[in-house]
């Protein structure tokens, strides 16, 4: 393993190092003294597996390719923003906009992460062991949000193709969001994503959330919820 | 974007090292507001008023000063202990009326910066290892402060337009605060209907004064800033300080950053993570981000 430690030198070379990592040899890179700092670990394309031994700041795995990244610790805003593929995983929680426009990939985050995770989502998978804030998953289009606890309010509002799983209390449904159908095929995925994030949770709690699809196309009489 | 900071030790001893964590702390998210940087400071305080004047630097200085002078005679306010640093000149004086008429008055000689028996605004241009190359506020040591770093978007770099802002006309209340009140005029004006005087055009000495009429009107600060997340529309991250009290508060979309830490002896605020990792090297912090729309107050557990 190959060990960085941000005290002795700037993130510029430890984000250029993990850009330049050869193909051949030691895969694995732990992280050391990140105390909070922003943009650790973004856009990686290499299939990495980084350890982020401690807190991370803002936008911590963006832009991920390939890269396993995990954070012992938690993370600051947009933790794997516009991740492409791979994997993030948050020991803690994750703070405002989690997984942000992500496009493909997985993000784990085993704490609470705060409002507007899965913001724009573009079919990536996020997998919440506690609870998210308010509007998460706002404006998604693809992808799939499991939110093992609570949801705040406004959750899904203008939501697209994104699909969500809540096991606990929503705390209000965002315009042209609505509860659906829970088939067999949809609890079959559903255990299928725990699994893989290693989450242990009882997929028959859980409820179904997507669009209601009215405000696909402007119509007059739902003017007032644009 | 502006990055704050505050820092409140709850044994209420007025010898604690606020000023040196207060720069390491805006040290730490400098990043956030590169063109001036802001202390509020609280002591231990006696029966004294701390004045704090933007006097400048130039042949101005003196003209000021004496006009100073002259207000100050006018209201039978005695200098006890006067001294020039930077572009400020901190007097204390002995003083009993109506503090708010009394600052009025004086901010007709020059811009006052701060009044309290705890209270002292130190605020510049620069960095905050700058202002506190001029200022020494690693050596002042008291029981709580607020600071920030400031990026300046909708006015100029200046002293006057840098954070903390005092609550113009109340003694020991101060604020910094990280974003924009859109209903501004509109809760300016309602004040000065009540005849309160605004003495610059920045949103969050609307937001001091605004908290410093409730808590006059005798409401707990925790009260006012619960109505103020009610009544203040727009984006906000703010800390507000008293000569006895912190208290922070966040919008109801979160839009601006804040995160603190908690222990038995201190609580400490910041925009962000890396202020608080200052305070604390080679710890892992538990920190916390406070919900959207929340409020919280501390204060002073023991009074001296």
């Amino acid at each position: 393993m190959i060990t960085f430690d941000l005290d002795r030198a700037p993130l510029r070379e430890l984000n250029q190092s993990l850009h330049d990592a050869a193909g051949e040899g030691d895969r694995r890179w732990r992280i050391v003294n990140p105390r909070g700092r922003h943009n650790i670990a973004v856009g990686m394309t290499q299939a990495l597996e980084v350890e982020v031994a401690g807190h991370a700041g803002y936008y911590c795995g963006g832009m991920n390719q390939n890269a396993a990244i995990t954070i012992c610790g938690h993370a600051g805003q947009g933790v794997a923003e516009n991740i492409i593929s791979g994997r993030v995983r948050v020991k803690g929680n994750a703070s405002q906009s989690a997984a942000a426009s992500g496009r493909g990939g997985l993000v784990v985050i085993e704490g609470d992460a705060g409002a507007r995770c899965g913001i724009s989502m573009k079919g990536v998978d996020i997998v919440v062991g506690g609870s998210v804030d308010h509007m998460s998953a706002f404006l998604a289009q693809a992808g799939t949000l499991v939110v093992c606890g609570d949801a705040g309010p406004d959750l899904g509002d203008s939501i697209y193709e994104a699909v969500i799983f809540v096991g606990g209390q929503v705390g209000s449904l965002g315009a042209d969001c609505i509860e659906k159908e829970m088939t067999a095929a949809h609890r079959g995925k559903l255990e299928g994503l725990l699994a893989q994030a290693g989450i242990d949770a009882d997929a028959s709690a859980f409820r179904r959330f997507g669009s209601a699809r009215k405000l696909y196309n402007f119509h007059v009489d739902h003017a007032g919820e644009y | 974007m502006c990055g704050i900071a505050g820092i409140f030790f709850k044994d209420g001893q007025g010898n604690r090292p606020v000023g040196h964590a207060l720069v390491d702390m805006l040290d730490g998210c400098q990043h956030r507001g590169p063109d001036s940087t802001g202390f509020a400071l609280y002591g231990a305080g006696d029966d004294h008023l701390v004045l704090r004047f933007l006097v400048g630097e130039g042949p101005e200085r003196e003209a000021a000063i004496e006009r100073i002078r002259s207000i100050l005679s006018d209201f039978a306010a005695t200098p006890v202990e006067e001294r020039l640093t930077g572009v400020t000149w901190r007097v204390t004086v002995a003083f009993a009326g109506d503090i708010q008429a009394f600052a009025y008055a004086l901010e007709r000689g020059a811009k006052l910066l701060s009044v309290g028996r705890r209270l002292d605004i130190i605020k510049d241009c620069g960095t905050a290892r700058d202002v506190d190359r001029v200022y020494g506020i690693s050596g002042i040591n008291g029981t709580h402060g607020i600071g920030h770093v400031r990026l300046a978007t909708e006015s100029d770099v200046r002293p006057e337009a840098a954070h903390p802002f005092w609550a113009t006309g109340f003694a020991d209340v101060a604020i910094v605060h990280n974003g924009q009140i859109t209903n501004y005029w509109k809760m300016r004006r309602a004040l000065e209907q009540r005849d309160f005087e605004f003495r610059t055009e920045n949103d969050s000495e609307l937001i001091a004064v605004y908290l410093a009429d409730q808590l006059r009107s005798g409401a707990s600060l925790n009260a006012a800033l619960e109505r103020a997340v009610e009544d203040l529309d727009g984006t906000f991250s703010f800390l507000v300080a008293t000569g006895d009290g912190l208290g922070c508060a966040k919008d109801k979309l979160a839009a601006k950053p804040m995160v603190m830490m908690e222990t038995d002896e201190l609580v400490a605020i910041a925009s962000e993570e890396v202020s608080l990792n200052r305070l604390f090297p080679g710890r892992q912090l538990n920190t916390s981000e406070p919900p959207p729309g929340s409020f919280a107050t501390w204060s002073r557990s023991i009074l001296p």
